[in-house]
């Protein structure tokens, strides 16, 4: 399902209606471009799932956690090159947790992502952002879908 | 008293010994012994190259501080914030020494750290002054109340002011780091484009949009002059920097500012730092490149100073991935 949007704020806002849909232990895998996004989408997402403070970008660190009704780790391969290497800072022990991993960069890791990951890709469009979102249940794409 | 510091916080496995927390008798950053000790480029992200590293780069700094293991008397040792493998390979390899020696061992806040280079740089430094730390993975205000003693002015809400560059340098098509890679860039070129000036509210920082806002123009204009772009980007970050610190200084009268971290390595910043300190009439520190970027002197330092004041920390000391910097105030 695609959606589009004209402003970070409502970029935020998609991200905090996902949110509502996402289960523990759900993986959501974002790919796109320097600049496409992804950071500010997960700020929804996290915001969604109970996040008070701010995400920040995790690219240096790989991996930040915060304290939201379910834990939520927010992965950012950026600076890996392959799953070896994801492997290597312990990226499966988060995808096997209670918690919600959000990934940036996700393809750097293609192999070690879980059948039931949720996946979306951002794309610098003329006038905004356009989101496709691939991998949730039918119902819970309607009911996404509904918030338009 | 001879102090070891230990840091594995992120990319580097570095290991110094201090004398008295000010004087460093050696400073051992592991990307200086890769090559040396592999003939080639381990993954320089995987906690497994820590592991790897950091018996050889503690025995090094040791040796070129010409002592060994029984003659330390104190270890410092990052435990937050960082990537969670990571200082889980210097934390327990820093306890395991300290019980085996029999000697103290004190947990540093790596943030901490970068404040302390200062004390490594300028000896003589009293508190209170203003702290500015700008790194790969930190941006953040400090007002240094007293050493050990600090309150968080601002911080990025977003990406870190080394992550921009880096980033930045991406688009532009040039190679990792891409901080120094900017830096030369832009001295070919002129400021022309007008990329905005975030403003995160009150002393906060945010770099995120002018990431975007190079994307956006180098789409707009595929053909640009790629020095112009860069030379533009860095005016635009340098003078988020330099505005909040010029706020800073207005509001807490500040007479002493102390910038630390790898961006300080940055010549544009600092020669627009020096402008503003001598404009506003307040002293600008730096202290030089190797102790501005990731080291364990600076960890020893501040470790020094942490265990003259409250103690050894307890073994069960976790580690942190992240951490309020505040928070280490209570610690």
């Amino acid at each position: 399902m695609q959606f589009e949007t004209r402003t970070a704020e409502s970029t935020i806002l998609l991200g905090e209606r996902l949110a509502q849909l996402l289960k523990p232990g759900a993986v959501v895998a974002l790919y796109g471009e320097l600049g496409s996004g992804k950071t500010t989408l997960i700020k929804g997402v996290a915001r969604g799932l109970g996040v008070r403070e701010p995400v920040r970008s995790p690219s240096f660190v790989i991996i930040t956690e915060y304290a939201g009704r379910v834990p939520v780790y927010h992965i950012d391969l950026y600076r890996l090159n392959n799953a070896e290497e994801a492997s290597a800072v312990g990226l499966e022990s988060y995808l096997s947790s209670d918690g919600v991993c959000l990934i940036e960069w996700a393809e750097r890791a293609e192999s070690l992502l879980p059948a039931a990951t949720i996946r979306i890709r951002l794309e610098v469009i003329a006038g905004g952002r356009r989101i496709e979102i691939e991998g949730l249940a039918p119902e819970l794409m309607q009911e996404l879908k509904q918030f338009g | 008293m001879l102090i070891l510091g230990i840091e594995t916080s992120c990319d580097e496995t570095a290991a110094a010994v201090v004398e008295d927390g000010l004087s460093v008798r050696s400073s051992v950053v592991s990307s200086q012994l890769v090559h040396a000790l592999y003939g080639g480029v381990v993954p320089e992200l995987a906690a497994r190259a820590h592991i790897r590293m950091i018996v050889p780069v503690v025995e090094q700094a040791l040796r070129e501080a010409g002592i060994d293991y029984a003659q330390v008397e104190l270890i410092a040792v990052t435990h937050a914030p960082g990537l969670l493998g990571a200082l889980l390979v210097g934390l327990p390899f820093a306890k395991g020494l300290s019980f085996s020696l029999n000697i103290p061992f004190v947990g540093v806040n790596h943030i901490e750290g970068h404040i302390f280079a200062l004390r490594l740089e300028y000896p003589q430094l009293q508190p209170p002054y203003l702290g500015v730390v700008l790194s790969g993975g930190h941006t953040e205000l400090l007002f240094v109340d007293d050493w050990c003693k600090y309150q968080e002015l601002g911080a990025t809400v977003d990406d870190a002011c080394g992550e921009a560059f880096d980033k930045v340098a991406k688009l532009l098509g040039l190679p990792y780091p891409g901080g120094i890679e900017i830096e030369r860039l832009a001295l070919e070129g002129r400021p022309v484009i007008d990329f905005p000036v975030a403003d995160a509210g009150g002393l906060d920082f945010s770099f995120s949009g002018l990431k975007t806002a190079v994307l956006y123009y180098l789409r707009e204009h595929p053909d640009a002059h790629r020095p112009d772009v860069a030379a533009s980007f860095q005016v635009a970050a340098v003078r988020q920097i330099t505005k909040r610190v010029e706020q800073a200084v207005r509001q807490t009268g500040m007479k002493k500012v102390g910038v630390s971290g790898g961006v300080a390595a940055n010549r544009y910043l600092r020669q627009q730092l020096q402008l503003l300190a001598d404009r506003l009439g307040f002293e600008l520190l730096i202290p030089r490149p190797q102790f501005c970027t990731d080291n364990a002197a600076m960890i020893a330092a501040a470790g020094y100073e942490r265990f003259r004041r409250s103690g050894p920390s307890p073994f069960d000391l976790p580690a942190f991935a992240r951490r309020s910097f505040a928070g280490s105030n209570q610690q």
